[in-house]
Formats: structure tokens, sequence, C-alpha cells
């Protein structure tokens, strides 16, 4: 699915060739050449932004997020030594900077919610799958406003929780490759999936009941 | 395998993160069990909504 996408935009249809020139970029970037380090962010910049928009949801915080990006790439690919993939290394540094919005914003929300006085912030998400096993999941999905309750569920999730969460169904991507973005054991990338998805069940359940 | 240990297995099972001789074992487990079945079918219904409306959702906030 969506993984195919993302390493087609480093192959390029030539995968033996599109690797090599990929490499001669990186090398040449990182003795200064800066066409070759702008050819590497247009090479990488559609997919950057679209991991952004679609781990932040907002236009202004993924344009700020892939600037960020670069900017760290620009100051940090001396210490790229093509251990692993570049598509990978460059995908830890998107998620880590979406990683700090997503914490950034989830302070400030709870900021105002404790200025507000209003301390249930947790809402109906401490409910689990196991509570009703008796509930039909497309009914759940049938209602008319699914799609903003499912975006406002989401955003009660934990910033890791959501990340791994949208890493999965968004990218596609294996909970070891994930676990090794965000550097946690592929286990806690797990029981952060599974937990996000229980959270997400019982707050689309909640509001229908 | 019982039914408990089933259970905590649904999750890797329906976003296909088992390995084969553990799928092996649920899938005998499964293939005795109504209500681990039934509870398996519950979830993947959902887990395959879920997936769809997140995939809906992505399309709109990448468009």
């Amino acid at each position: 699915m969506q993984v195919a996408e993302v390493e087609a935009i480093s192959v390029a249809g030539q995968p033996g060739e599109a690797h090599i020139g990929e490499s001669v970029l990186i090398r040449a970037a990182q003795e200064q050449d800066h066409d070759a380090f702008e050819q590497l962010v247009r090479l990488y910049d559609r997919s950057v932004l679209r991991v952004a928009m679609n781990l932040l949801r907002s236009e202004d915080d993924a344009r700020d997020a892939y600037q960020e990006v670069f900017l760290r790439v620009y100051r940090s690919l001396h210490s790229f030594r093509h251990q692993c993939s570049f598509h990978t290394w460059l995908y830890r540094i998107a998620t880590n900077v979406c990683l700090d919005h997503l914490r950034r914003k989830s302070v400030r929300k709870e900021q105002a919610l404790e200025e507000d006085g209003d301390g249930a912030a947790a809402g109906p998400l401490h409910t689990t799958a196991a509570d009703r096993p008796e509930s039909d999941p497309e009914r759940v999905f049938a209602a008319r406003d699914v799609s903003r309750r499912l975006q406002l569920a989401l955003e009660q999730l934990s910033p890791k929780e959501r990340l791994v969460f949208e890493m999965k169904h968004y990218e596609g991507l294996r909970l070891r490759v994930i676990g090794e973005m965000l550097s946690i054991s592929e286990e806690a990338a797990k029981n952060c999936l599974f937990r996000g998805t229980r959270k997400l069940r019982a707050a689309l359940e909640e509001v229908r009941q | 395998m019982n039914c408990e240990q089933a259970r905590e297995r649904l999750g890797s099972y329906l976003y296909n993160e088992m390995s084969a001789p553990e799928r092996r074992r649920l899938d005998a487990h499964l293939a005795g069990c109504v209500n681990c079945r039934h509870e398996l079918e519950t979830e993947q219904r959902f887990v395959s909504a879920l997936a769809r409306k997140m995939r809906e959702i992505s399309e709109d906030v990448t468009r």
C-alpha cells in the first residue's frame, strides 16, 4: 500500500540506479554541494510534507515541521553514515519533529484545560472494546459526523500512541520499523498501536450510545 | 492456547504483525472456538472500517 508509494519516491522506477544516484547526491551534499542538497530535498519534499500533513493535520503546522525537518537534515547530514537507508534516516527525523509538535500541542491543550478548571481531559477513553462485545462496528462508522469525531478522538491519544497509530495506518509501516524510527521497542510500538485502537473504539462507541 | 491467550493476540493477528508459527497456533484455537471467532470477526470489522475511514481522512487532509 502506501509503503510502496514512499519507496517509489526514493527509487524512481530504477531501484539500482536511483539508489546509486541518491548515494552520490548524499555524498556531494555532505561535501557542501548546495545543488546536490537541493536535489535531495526535491526528491523527498512531497513525501515529508505528506507525512507531516497526516500526522499534524494542519497545513501551517505541517509546513513548519517540513521546514524544521530539512533544517535538521541540513545540519546533521554530515553525521549520516550510510548504515541505514536515507529514507529511514530522514523519516526518523520527520517523525521526531512531528512528535515534538504533537507534544507541544498536547502540553498547550492541557494548560488550557487547567486554566478552564476542566480536569476531564481524558473524556470517555477509559472504556475498552471488551466492555461492549455486542456493538456493531459498521453502525459506528455509518454515523454522519464520524470523521470529525474520529479526528477528535485521535487528538485524545498520547502523542506517541497517535504517531504509532498513524504511521501504521497512513504509511503502512511494520511495527519493528516504527519502533526503530521512534527509538522504542517493537513491543512498545505494538502496545501503543493496540491501546490507541482500543481508545478510538471506546471513544466512537461512547458518543454513539 | 486458551481463550485469554487467543484474545491477547487478536490485535497482532489483525494488523498482520504475527509470526507464522504463532499465527498457526491461533488459527488452530479459532478453528475450535466459536466465541473467539466471533470476537475476531467483530474486531476485524472494526479495524477494516477504521482503516477505510483513516484513508478517507488522509485523502481529504493531503488533497
